[in-house]
């Protein structure tokens, strides 16, 4: 029986388009595959019209003020990243005794598990909260992933001619052997220049896609490395760019779940945190994928990720020069990457989870 | 009113117009995540229990109730007995006093708190100083402190620490968020 017909997600844009990117996959999906009616209200409505695409099927974007009137909450509330809910919105809530979900960001840590969908009672108001966080494995909530996307991803990878369509629409040079094609998308924190230096040495032409906000230089060359900026992609066109390219380089949540989903080797950029926070929750994910490559390829990776992540200053030039050439041969990241991304699939979905787990707190009442 | 980052088992708080103690109360931190903490209830007046999971900014009513300075003397069975300075004696049981069972040392100072004069919890003080009884050789060469490895304390307990701490070495521990603060001369 489905109790859950109407959904509110309430979405604070912190910094870049990180939050309102899930946010907008999750109701975009719920609207679409789920059939819900769903409303998706934002603080930064500026900020997210330049991201959100024009079409936005079946869900209501609302401006979230300061003075937004609220008189009916929806069966499900979906508090994004404990944006903090107005107390006018939390009180319609109780009187209608929605769901409240607060959906957490993703990580890898062991002691997600052990926090995630326990029903706890608001200290305040009585209503039920839920803390949901999204996971790798069947104890958390899963990652987004629409019905679609694995048949969508296959039937892409084996058609060459398409690919080199969708490439030549998106100013980036058709499919050669011969070339290393990597995805950037990065912090500024991350060692650029340096990563330039080293893949001089990775035997062959380095091709790097790199979507940037204005294109300023669309083509440029340094060594063997070419250097393409396209316009910033949207979500759907974005998962074509990880699957045409050999190597993603990918960052914060959104693009770094669909690397894994593209089955292509990624190098993960994660959101700087106070106290290296991150690091504990890059440490937690790497040990997560570990078992699914083969020793060698996981020790490079992890090696990739430490550079990438801590600009090189905790290795050696001798770490550098092992990236540098290890792009000489990709077969095991690859091999990992596959086993990785056949393991995602193989778990039920993040709507699916909170759908069913939202049903089973309407039932209960 | 208390954030849930400055509750610690023993505490007591209204939830629904119940008084409600802590048991046990978590703290887990993540990297963009605010930080979260999983709490074990039990409420004073059924006996039920309950768990939850909070925001640390999220507010609780706190109940300020009779309390007694105590130090913990011994265990019996399941039951836990603590002393204060006239010689009184206060038995609680293992449920009572989960939440600070990883730290119970002999003569231990705790305090006691009190509902309609029946002893109902014990609190441990926020920091306490610990030795550690094993942790593995640090990685020469990394002093920086990021790197954390685990430690025992005597009562078993895990605990993370700079890779530079050492066997027999004393640390100071923040009781409500299980943390390394930092080393004991």
């Amino acid at each position: 029986m489905n109790f859950i017909h109407s959904i509110d997600i309430f979405c604070a844009i912190v910094d870049n388009f990180g939050d309102i990117g899930v946010c907008w996959r999750l109701a975009n999906q719920l609207s679409a595959e789920r059939g819900k009616k769903v409303r998706l209200y934002i603080d930064d409505i500026d900020g997210a019209n330049k991201f959100l695409p024009a079409d936005r099927g079946g869900v209501e974007i609302c401006h979230w003020t300061k003075e937004l009137s609220y008189p009916q909450a929806a069966d499900l509330v979906i508090e994004a990243f404990a944006c903090a809910l107005p107390d006018n919105v939390v009180a319609a809530m109780v009187a209608r005794q929605s769901v409240w979900i607060d959906l957490e960001y993703l990580s890898a840590e062991d002691w997600v598990a052990g926090c995630h969908a326990i029903p706890s009672k608001h200290p305040s108001t009585g209503l039920t909260k839920t803390l949901f966080f999204p996971g790798f494995d069947d104890k958390t909530g899963g990652l987004i992933r629409e019905n679609d996307l694995i048949l969508r991803r296959n039937e892409f990878f084996s058609d060459e001619n398409v690919q080199n369509e969708w490439r030549k629409a998106h100013f980036l040079p058709e499919i050669d052997k011969k070339c290393i094609d990597i995805s950037l998308f990065y912090y500024q924190t991350a060692p650029f220049s340096r990563f330039l230096t080293e893949m001089q040495k990775a035997g062959k032409t380095v091709r790097l896609f790199k979507p940037v906000a204005e294109v300023k230089t669309p083509y440029s060359a340094e060594g063997t490395v070419e250097i393409y900026e396209i316009p910033f992609l949207s979500q759907y066109d974005y998962d074509y760019l990880l699957w045409t390219s050999d190597v993603n380089f990918v960052r914060g949540e959104d693009s770094f779940v669909r690397a894994q989903y593209a089955g292509k080797p990624f190098v993960w950029n994660i959101y700087v945190q106070h106290e290296n926070a991150h690091l504990v929750k890059l440490r937690a994910f790497l040990e997560k994928i570990r078992p699914f490559y083969d020793v060698p390829s996981f020790e490079r990776l992890a090696y990739f990720h430490d550079l990438w992540n801590e600009g090189g200053q905790i290795l050696t030039n001798a770490g550098w020069d092992v990236w540098g050439q290890s792009f000489q041969s990709l077969a095991g990241l690859e091999s990992g990457a596959k086993n990785w991304s056949n393991h995602l699939f193989g778990q039920t979905d993040l709507s699916t989870q909170l759908l069913t787990f939202a049903n089973t707190q309407i039932t209960k009442k | 009113m208390k954030f849930a980052q400055d509750l610690k088992a023993g505490n007591v708080v209204v939830m629904d117009g119940q008084p409600i103690v802590i048991q046990k109360a978590e703290y887990n931190k993540s990297g963009r995540n605010a930080a979260v903490m999983k709490f074990k209830f039990r409420n004073i007046l059924s006996g039920s229990n309950s768990e939850g999971i909070y925001k640390t900014d999220e507010k609780f009513e706190d109940i300020i109730l009779e309390t007694k300075e105590v130090n913990y003397s011994y265990a019996d069975g399941d039951m836990y007995v603590f002393m204060d300075a006239e010689y009184n004696q206060y038995e609680l049981s293992k449920d009572d006093i989960e939440g600070i069972l990883k730290y119970l040392e002999e003569q231990m100072p705790c305090e006691v708190t009190f509902f309609e004069g029946k002893p109902i919890s014990v609190t441990a003080p926020t920091k306490i100083v610990r030795e550690i009884i094993y942790t593995e050789p640090a990685v020469r060469g990394d002093t920086s402190g990021k790197v954390m490895k685990p430690a025992k304390l005597p009562s078993g307990y895990e605990i993370s620490v700079p890779a530079f701490v050492e066997i027999g070495e004393k640390i100071e521990i923040d009781t409500r968020t299980d943390e390394y603060v930092s080393r004991v001369k």
